[in-house]
């Protein structure tokens, strides 16, 4: 009898529990990426991604354009227009228009911090000027552009020089005191699109940009250890060389002298080898010689990039971190602007290994 | 002496079934959100505080167990010859309704994260309704069943640990520096609240006369305490390591964010299998204390029957639960029983080691 | 007491009123055969065997000039004749299959002499429990040919059997055997009472002795092995365990047993021990996978997208955009589908079942993915958890698993995973709480005995295992001196 009665009430639970929003696979309009540009007034407009799967590998991409005052909104707002409810947990892509980066992307960014629904694996990028040119009119391409955005950032990362970038270590560098975060820029060239550089923040507002090639490889090798990448550089002689990356390692060491302005020395330590040299012959002088060339070019680009950051007033590099671990009783605010206050000192040393193999 | 209420030989357990006994009751819900607390007061020194929390928890450990060999007999009737039979029994009003607060607490916060991250319009009603009728299955398979789920809940839910190895890919341990930046205060503060993350092993009150040869169990419950100890500290440096000081202080679950960054081929978010398979960690929880409540009830008011004052105490917990339904009522919860729980650590059970110090024997009266 | 009838006096009482009653069966046959002195032969034509009535009895007995019964039974050729005046004995001997012969001068009492009909199946390869390797005898419906079988692979005196007689009408013969000085002493007591308690009155085969005697008859689960190989049989007496047998039943039930000895299969002890530790252990994924793949493919794509990595999306969405019905409605009924083609099968004589089986498997599921009443992606899970659920060695255990996976499919297309994980658990907590002739069913996981993870999961090798499963509290706990460690060879070999 008492068993009758407890399955009576879990049958009746069972029919009012008809309570869960089933969100069924094919019947939800799965969001991959957004871009936000600058509304009217103080809305924002979202250009809106959904793709949809013809075939298990032909996929038509669907655009959505929504003008809302929230980020989530616009997603809310789209499924008006859509036939299916969207969702933005499979979001791969983040894109901002320039304009909105130099107001504070944490305005935009703090729904999508908060939503568990969301990967912290999200890239985050500024567009080179304004994002929905990039996502709208891609009716070329049989691929989800969030699929393919984030491959190509996934690319760049492992196989090239774009420094390690997501929504968590955008969100790490911007709550880290002495850390300031940077975001990839992307542009879109005749359905290409491509890694055009990468933006500086300060807090999560804009302050300046550099480019993609030889600037975010130095900026890359000051920031962090990666064993990938190549680059070709033309020598003092009026030769190109062609540089393999095989492996570069970053080092900080701090001196605190007590009542002295203290030094942060980046130490780069990269191996690599001769791929490719325009010249005639290979000699070890010649490797030595390039390598010294190398090094230098490394340092003199540093220094200019140190310089831009000083003017920019932002901190990709953590050197304020960098003080704060060895400090105690650090404050953010006595440390600023930090490059008045320390000697960045950084010191490159390539070594070139090999020359290929000849067979 | 034996106490009254002596415990048959089949259904004791196995010492060293101790061990799971105390992690299971250690690790529950707290382990999803400690970081916020501890990082309060020390900051990312915190770890610290985990580390001199468990000795302390060892140290209570030891007192348990002192009091309990001498005294040879279940809580409830401890306080009974103790204190008398009014305040004892008001002690043990107090004890049971401490169990069940916790019971609430954990039911409900684990429905509030199952909320937050899987489904938001979910009835919290429908769903306790089911977790405690599993608890109720479980319970009415005596202890040895009771014991068997907290086993199973040590044992399965371990691969969970592995799924630290993602956000170690992004971990700063520089984040650790510099170590010792703190005061005095803030220790206090941080290992005041690790030590109410580690409550749980004061359930060894009760259990402790179903173990088979109760006094060598102790180096089964200290071990069980390192191994919890050893989790936190895991978990706790990693996240240290992952998130910014200011982000984790923000941060409500940290642990579960943790899991937003594991990425397997066949699986792009883990938090949903992490918190359905957080199911395992809270529901032992639960067994044992429910089963260690109504177990004191009945062992005040012999005459009822363990089952009904168990129907009960779950009907009563199954309406409470609905009726919390804000971020801020759950934190209320949370905040009462840890308030509680502080005052049990702090004051009862010295009292209880002293007093059982004093007392020569403890004599049935 | 024997009633008190009929025309003779001096405590003389003439038994044929007492076999009336038989007489309404067609296939009595009563007569009497004048002669001298004249006799009658009472029978059941369809119990004895004519031949040996023809050859052995009637023979002699007609031959016979002999007025003493006594004497008669010594002319007979045939040893089990008995002298006896009891009705109730001589009913019961007769459908046993005696023959009763009475002289005509003393009706009182009467020879009942043995010629009952053999009708055995020859021993044949067992087809539930088929292996490639090892012996190909399985059990018969016959009692003795079955007895045989075991004692021939145990020639000890250990070996002890207790008979018993259950069923009011069945009068079933039933055995219990064990190994005196070895088997816990409690477990057999436990069967022996359990059998004796039986009340029933039609037992037609060992499996309703198995719903019986369960610990627990709600479980789905069996809590007794059931087989039909006497060397596992033989295996399982010498490890410790009772084993139940009983006349026109070709299995026999072996216990108490734990839920991974099911997933054993015999085969294991007769292929290299690496191997079958992974052939064991591909079973149990394929078990596991069995169960919770559907209920998890329903959860995933009912309410948890959010998991689905991106690359498999695509295949997903467009392998059910077509499907009209829900995930949960798509898997019962592909599930009904695949229960239905096995229960078809399992109705139909083999060759007929086997083209069921193709005419099923491919014809219905192609044609109801291009009708798209179902998604290929769910096809292949379905078809895959069904052959999961066939990996198991012993038959009941996989009807088991094919039951269990419904009540997951139903909670998780409720509450999602989480209701899969709360079927699981639910499982999980009744798996702990079920004994097997009082001993615990999750053995040796709960309670967690390492040692008998010897013979588990893995199997290691017959060396190794040279104690006997602890949860059996065998009085013999060791089965063989474990060999000696060879301590000089530890460096490498000159």
């Amino acid at each position: 009898m008492k068993r009758l009665a407890i399955l009576s009430i879990s049958t009746l639970l069972f029919l009012t529990s008809c309570f869960l929003q089933e969100e069924i696979v094919d019947d939800i309009s799965m969001v991959t990426v957004i871009g936000f540009d600058k509304g009217e007034g103080e809305k924002i407009l979202a250009t809106i991604n959904v793709p949809f799967h013809q075939s298990n590998i032909e996929v038509i991409n669907k655009t959505y354009q929504t003008e809302a005052v929230f980020t989530k909104d616009a997603t809310d707002i789209g499924t008006s227009k859509s036939d299916t409810p969207m969702v933005i947990a499979q979001n791969e892509v983040l894109i901002f228009s320039k304009e909105l980066a130099e107001e504070n992307l944490m305005d935009y960014l703090d729904s999508y911090q908060r939503d568990p629904s969301i990967s912290t694996r999200l890239f985050v990028a500024v567009a080179e000027d304004k994002s929905a040119p990039l996502i709208a009119r891609n009716n070329s391409i049989n691929q989800d552009i969030g699929v393919l955005i984030g491959k190509m950032f996934r690319n760049n990362i492992e196989r090239n020089f774009l420094p390690q970038t997501n929504l968590h270590l955008f969100l790490y560098d911007y709550y880290q005191p002495g850390r300031d975060p940077f975001l990839p820029i992307i542009s879109k060239d005749e359905e290409q699109y491509q890694v055009k550089g990468i933006s500086f923040f300060k807090g999560a507002t804009y302050k300046g940009e550099i480019e993609f090639g030889y600037e975010t490889m130095v900026f890359r090798q000051l920031r962090e250890s990666f064993s990938h990448g190549a680059y070709t550089f033309e020598t003092k002689d009026q030769e190109w060389a062609s540089i393999q990356n095989v492996s570069s390692k970053k080092s900080v060491d701090v001196v605190l002298p007590p009542g002295e302005k203290p030094t942060i020395k980046i130490n780069v330590k990269m191996n690599g080898f001769l791929r490719e040299y325009s010249g005639e012959k290979i000699e070890e002088k010649t490797i030595k010689e390039i390598s010294k060339q190398m090094e230098d070019s490394i340092k003199e680009k540093s220094t200019e990039l140190l310089g831009m950051f000083e003017e920019w007033g932002v901190d990709p590099l953590g050197l304020g971190n960098e003080i704060r671990k060895n400090k105690r009783g650090w404050k953010e605010k006595e440390w600023e602007p930090i490059y008045e206050k320390v000697n960045v000192d950084v010191n490159i040393n390539v070594t070139i290994k090999e020359t290929g193999v000849t067979s | 002496m034996k106490g009254m209420t002596t415990v048959q030989d089949s259904s004791k357990i196995s010492p060293f079934l101790v061990l799971y006994l105390i992690v299971s009751t250690q690790v529950g819900v707290g382990v999803l959100g400690f970081q916020k607390y501890i990082v309060e007061g020390m900051g990312y020194d915190a770890w610290m505080a985990i580390i001199l929390a468990g000795l302390i928890v060892h140290l209570y450990i030891y007192m348990i167990y002192s009091i309990m060999r001498k005294a040879d007999m279940d809580i409830i009737e401890l306080n009974h010859v103790l204190f008398g039979k009014w305040i004892g029994n008001l002690i043990n009003l107090v004890f049971i309704l401490y169990l069940l607060i916790l019971s609430l607490t954990v039911l409900r916060t684990y429905i509030e994260v199952v909320q937050v991250w899987m489904f938001r319009n979910l009835n919290t009603w429908i769903i306790a309704f089911f977790i405690l009728l599993l608890v109720l299955f479980v319970i009415k398979g005596g202890f040895r069943s009771v014991v068997g789920i907290c086993f199973l809940s040590v044992l399965l839910p371990s691969f969970l640990i592995l799924t630290l190895y993602f956000p170690l890919q992004f971990a700063h341990f520089g984040n650790l520096l510099p170590i010792g930046d703190f005061t005095m205060k803030e220790l206090v503060i941080s290992t005041r609240n690790m030590v109410l993350s580690y409550l749980g092993f004061e359930l060894l009150f009760f259990f402790y006369p179903f173990i088979k040869n109760g006094e060598k169990s102790q180096k089964w419950a200290h071990l069980g305490n390192f191994v919890t100890v050893s989790i936190y500290l895991v978990i706790g440096i990693v996240s240290f390591a992952y998130f910014a000081e200011p982000y984790i202080k923000e941060a409500e679950w940290a642990t579960l964010t943790l899991w937003k960054v594991v990425e397997l081929p066949f699986l792009a978010r883990f938090e949903y299998i992490g918190v359905t398979t957080w199911l395992f960690i809270i529901l032992p929880i639960l067994c044992l204390w429910l089963w260690a409540a109504s177990r004191g009830v009945k062992h005040m008011i012999p005459k009822l029957k363990q089952k009904r004052i168990l129907y009960i105490m779950v009907a009563v917990i199954l309406v409470s639960s609905g009726l919390f339904q804000t971020r801020e009522e759950i934190s209320f919860l949370n905040t009462l029983s840890s308030r509680v729980g502080f005052y049990f650590l702090g004051f009862y059970i010295p009292l209880l080691y002293i007093i059982m110090l004093v007392k020569k024997e403890v004599r049935k009266s | 007491m024997l009633k008190k009838r009929g025309k003779g006096s001096n405590n003389k009482i003439n038994i044929l009123p007492g076999l009336e009653k038989l007489k309404e069966s067609a296939d009595f046959i009563h007569y009497k055969n004048d002669g001298n002195p004249g006799f009658y032969v009472n029978y059941f034509k369809s119990l004895i065997d004519v031949d040996i009535l023809h050859r052995d009895i009637l023979r002699y007995v007609s031959k016979s000039t002999t007025k003493k019964l006594s004497e008669l039974k010594n002319e007979l050729p045939i040893e089990v004749v008995m002298e006896t005046s009891d009705v109730e004995f001589i009913t019961d001997k007769i459908f046993r299959g005696f023959v009763f012969v009475q002289l005509e001068n003393d009706l009182s009492n009467g020879l009942l002499i043995r010629a009952e009909k053999h009708s055995v199946r020859d021993v044949t390869i067992p087809e539930v429990e088929y292996s490639v390797i090892g012996p190909k005898e399985s059990f018969v419906e016959s009692y003795e040919v079955n007895l045989n079988l075991i004692r021939s692979r145990l020639p000890d005196s250990q070996l002890r059997l207790k008979q018993y007689k259950i069923g009011s009408l069945s009068r079933s013969k039933v055995g219990l055997l064990y190994m005196d000085g070895l088997t816990n002493q409690e477990n057999v007591e436990t069967v022996n009472q359990r059998l004796e308690d039986i009340d029933i009155d039609m037992l037609n085969d060992i499996s309703n002795i198995a719903e019986l005697i369960s610990d627990s008859q709600l479980s789905p689960f069996p809590q007794l092995l059931d087989t039909e190989r006497p060397d596992r049989t033989c295996a399982a007496l010498a490890e410790g365990k009772v084993v139940i047998l009983m006349d026109r039943s070709p299995h026999v039930l072996l216990g108490p047993t734990s839920l991974i000895e099911f997933f054993s299969s015999f085969e294991d002890y007769y292929i290299h021990w690496i191997l079958a530790s992974m052939f064991r252990l591909i079973r149990l994924v394929a078990v596991i996978l069995s169960i919770v793949a559907t209920p998890i493919y329903v959860a995933v794509l009912t309410y948890h997208h959010e998991v689905l990595p991106q690359d498999l999306i695509g295949t997903l969405v467009t392998s059910r955009r077509n499907v009209p019905f829900p995930p949960i409605l798509e898997a019962i009924i592909l599930e009904l589908t695949i229960e239905l083609l096995r229960e078809a099968g399992a109705r139909l004589p083999t060759k007929i079942g086997q083209t069921i089986g193709i005419v099923g498997g491919i014809v219905i599921g192609t044609a109801a993915v291009q009708a798209g009443l179902t998604s290929n992606i769910l096809l292949i899970i379905v078809a895959l958890s069904a052959l999961g659920s066939f990996t198991t060695p012993i038959y009941n255990i996989g009807n088991t698993i094919r039951l269990i996976r419904f009540p997951l499919l139903i909670f998780g297309s409720l509450f999602g995973l989480l209701g899969v994980v709360i079927c699981v658990v639910f499982i999980l907590a009744h798996l702990i709480q079920l004994t097997s002739l009082g001993r615990p069913y999750m053995e040796p996981i709960y309670p967690f005995r390492f040692g008998d993870f010897r013979d588990a999961i893995v199997r290691l090798t017959l060396r190794e295992r040279n104690t006997r499963p602890v949860y059996l509290r065998t009085q013999k706990p060791i089965r063989f001196p474990e060999p000696e460690k060879d301590n000089k060879s530890t460096d490498i070999y000159e």
